[in-house]
């Protein structure tokens, strides 16, 4: 009980040592910021205070180590495992590997053969091992949550800046995101205080982020149990953060195609990458819009007094978006100039080059290695997945009633496709080409994918909490509103659990309730998605 | 020719002698065992006690013959492999599952397969077992209501080192593992036994095929107006 109360007493305390420490972070990276060319010596000093400032962070390690070290303790009394099964196939394939075995001689291992390879030291060292590494992955996912929110809120200050002085200057084309190679702001930024006063509020920002994922009961929990997913969140986040912090086009096509080859879902983010890197991209639809206007040389200039006054609306509004188009705008779905969208430049050639060799590369090799299985269980297997065991997907009871009945038309199969393709789709395009909103494209993408899945589990919610944290400085929502949508959420999967357990464990016949609650569910995460898409903004006021 | 003769009588007489005491010493075995299911759900535990009145333990322990019990496990049902493992390495009960177990398939896909359970053959006077075992989902069916597993009865099968006939009274030969590793088959020997259980049957929740009309259409608009609810949403926003 001492050593739990410690540990308690230690986990009060870690907001207050993040906060304590990331001013260093901000001037190490102000520092190299400054700098066009860093030197090795340039910023040792903030360097310094930064690697501490890291090593206090890693602390919430601790939580994770002491749960792991809860979790042998647990399997060893209860008969309720703490660790996930999915560990135990692990661990065996890992030792098929070990004794020049495929993995894929360990019935249900449906994963990459990299994870085998990697807990090959559960076996030669101790089991634990797997919990570790994840558990170690989840600190890198919070220092790359961390590098990404302050990339895009520099971003956004620069932007922000970059509007201010046209306001002043009057109305310039807004410059596409092409020619800037680094984030402008600091240069940008011309009094010493505004600096020091907007770095405070990023600091905040970006530590809320990261504890946002770090203190996740959910991620911990999930990571803690043996359970992969936040290697597939590292991946994903590594490609975002190459293509948007980095500008490493080719580096960031080939960790997208790594990603593709360990998990399968992250393939629906190709077309945003894409679209990303388009030259057509802008800060905002008012920009795009705008840019559209002055390059038609026979537009009147009396067409661009309406946009000015939506400019100066939504400001006023403080951010709020549910401003209607004005003027003679007319809203199409398609034009034919979007297809122009698809031409690709020399970016998007080197990304797409670098993600079709990494994947097929890797493809081959294992392929060679372990044959038709390989390609079978971890790729094809996933997208004819029709898991009729109850699960909270939306599609769980019409799949099952349906599972092995013949005269079943192909409409059904399209119904459940279509709404999430898109979905996806519109998402791609729409945020996919806003610098600004990269990351929320992600998420949205993500979490349509997920509620829209035939086969939906709760550590499925790890591929959104991963993505999540990206966002939260975007989405303004009501601390009322979160807390409502937070409750419904919960609430709706506490009503599906009733019924699964009496199915599960009772076998009382619960279907149709099962289903009812799923369908709740399911409205709770569309609801969720909704109030998501309302309340982000880019276009705030203050950062 | 003469003077081998008494010798060949003396042999003859030796051997009928010393085969009417094997028949007087083979090991008459009085076993009966008790069956429960536990649990309700997909999840399930078997369990039997299995009791031997005679012989005693010292005298079936010095005869080193062998029981287990042998159980054809329907298609409705499976053991799983995992468990069976470590049940294995952990040395609580010592088991082999012969056939091929494919967790995930629904029953009517499933095929059978037999679990040979070695009985830890110290304590023969009373052994306890406890297999856990998990059943399938089935196929949905109109009016939905329960499926029927059956449950069947285990054989007990023995097998002893020189011959089968150490165990009195007479049984259909079986081939089966000799033990867990599977690395061997020997010929055991199907004995009878008295059982304080009848055989039973397990009831599975079947999805309604009634319900398909209603599920379908209420889940497939659900999908397409959920889509058609963010596509507004999202139309309302100006980013």
């Amino acid at each position: 009980m001492e050593s739990v109360r410690k540990a308690k007493n230690r986990y009060k305390q870690y907001p207050v040592i993040l906060a304590k420490c990331s001013k260093q972070a901000t001037s190490y990276a102000t520092c190299v910021l400054k700098r066009d060319n860093v030197n090795l010596n340039d910023c040792v000093a903030e360097f310094n205070q930064f690697k501490i400032c890291l090593q206090k962070t890693a602390k919430a390690l601790v939580v994770r180590l002491v749960l792991v070290t809860y979790g042998i303790y647990h399997d060893g009394v209860s008969e309720v495992k703490y660790t996930d099964i999915d560990y135990k196939v692990f661990t065996d394939a890992a030792r098929h590997v070990l004794e020049g075995e495929s993995p894929y001689d360990r019935h249900t291992y449906r994963y990459s053969p990299v994870v085998a390879l990697f807990l090959i030291p559960n076996i030669t060292l101790h089991h634990s091992f797997g919990k570790i590494l994840f558990s170690v992955v989840d600190m890198i996912v919070a220092v790359l949550i961390r590098l990404i929110v302050k990339n895009a809120l520099e971003e956004y200050g620069s932007y922000k800046q970059m509007q201010q002085e046209e306001s002043v200057h009057g109305l310039k084309k807004p410059p596409s995101i092409k020619h800037r190679k680094r984030p402008r702001y600091q240069r940008l930024v011309s009094s010493r205080s505004e600096v020091t006063n907007n770095t405070n509020h990023m600091d905040e920002v970006v530590n809320i982020s990261m504890l946002a994922w770090l203190y996740n009961p959910l991620t911990i929990a999930i990571g803690t149990r043996g359970n992969c997913d936040s290697l597939a969140c590292v991946l994903v986040l590594l490609t975002l953060y190459t293509l948007q912090c980095k500008r490493w086009y080719f580096i960031s096509g080939a960790v997208h195609g790594i990603c593709i080859h360990f998990r399968l879902y992250p393939v629906i983010y190709s077309l945003t990458y894409f679209m990303f890197l388009s030259k057509f991209a802008y800060y905002t639809t008012e920009d795009r819009r705008k840019s559209r206007l002055t390059t038609k040389t026979n537009v009147p200039t009396t067409d661009l007094e309406p946009i000015e006054n939506i400019l100066a609306e939504s400001s006023s509004l403080g951010g709020h978006k549910l401003v209607p188009y004005a003027g003679k705008q007319r809203k199409t779905i398609f034009q034919k100039q979007y297809l122009l969208y698809l031409v690709p430049n020399l970016d998007q050639l080197q990304f797409v080059s670098g993600c079709i060799l990494s994947l097929t590369c890797i493809t081959w090799f294992f392929y060679k290695l372990y044959g038709y299985k390989f390609l079978y269980e971890t790729h094809i297997y996933h997208l004819l997945r029709k898991d009729t065991r109850h699960n909270f997907s939306l599609y769980f009871y019409l799949q099952y009633l349906t599972a092995w009945v013949k005269n079943i038309g192909v409409w059904q199969k399209v119904l459940m496709v279509l709404p999430q393709l898109v979905l996806i789709l519109v998402f791609s395009v729409r945020y996919g080409l806003n610098k600004l909103s990269l990351n929320f494209s992600i998420l949205a993408q993500t979490v349509v994918m997920v509620i829209y899945n035939g086969v939906l589990t709760s550590q499925y919610f790890v591929w959104i909490m991963g993505v999540l944290p990206l966002c939260l400085w975007q989405i303004k929502m009501p601390g009322r509103t979160v807390l409502l949508l937070l409750g419904i959420w919960l609430a709706a999967q506490a009503a599906w659990l009733l019924p699964a357990y009496l199915l599960e464990f009772h076998g009382q016949n619960t279907f149709l309730f099962i289903w009812i609650q799923s369908v709740s569910f399911f409205c709770a995460n569309i609801a969720v998605l909704g109030r998501m898409i309302i309340y982000f903004m880019p276009a705030k006021e203050k950062v | 020719m003469i003077t081998r003769m008494p010798l060949f009588l003396l042999f003859l007489i030796l051997k009928q002698y010393y085969c009417v005491q094997a028949d007087s010493e083979c090991l008459k075995l009085d076993i009966s065992i008790t069956q429960k299911v536990e649990h309700e759900g997909f999840h399930r535990e078997i369990r039997w006690l299995i009791e031997t009145t005679s012989p005693p333990s010292d005298i079936w322990v010095a005869s080193a013959c062998k029981l287990s019990l042998q159980l054809k496990v329907s298609p409705g049902i499976y053991v799983y492999p995992d468990e069976v493992a470590e049940l294995n390495r952990t040395r609580k009960l010592l088991l082999h599952i012969d056939g091929h177990v494919d967790v995930e398939a629904p029953a009517h896909e499933a095929t059978e397969h037999t679990v040979y359970i070695y009985l830890n053959n110290s304590n023969i006077g009373r052994i306890s077992i406890v297999l856990p075992m998990h059943l399938r989902y089935q196929r949905g069916q109109i009016t939905g209501g329960y499926g029927k597993v059956p449950l069947r009865k285990p054989s007990l099968l023995s097998w002893c080192p020189d011959s089968l006939d150490r165990i009195c009274g007479k049984g259909v030969k079986v081939e089966a593992p000799c033990d867990e590793t599977a690395t061997r088959v020997c010929v055991w020997k199907n004995l009878t036994y008295q059982a304080h259980f009848d055989e039973v049957e397990l009831f599975v929740p079947v999805g309604d095929l009634d319900d398909y009309p209603l599920v379908s259409i209420v889940t497939l608009l659900l999908g397409c107006a959920g889509c058609i609810y963010i596509l507004s949403v999202l139309s309302m926003t100006h980013i």
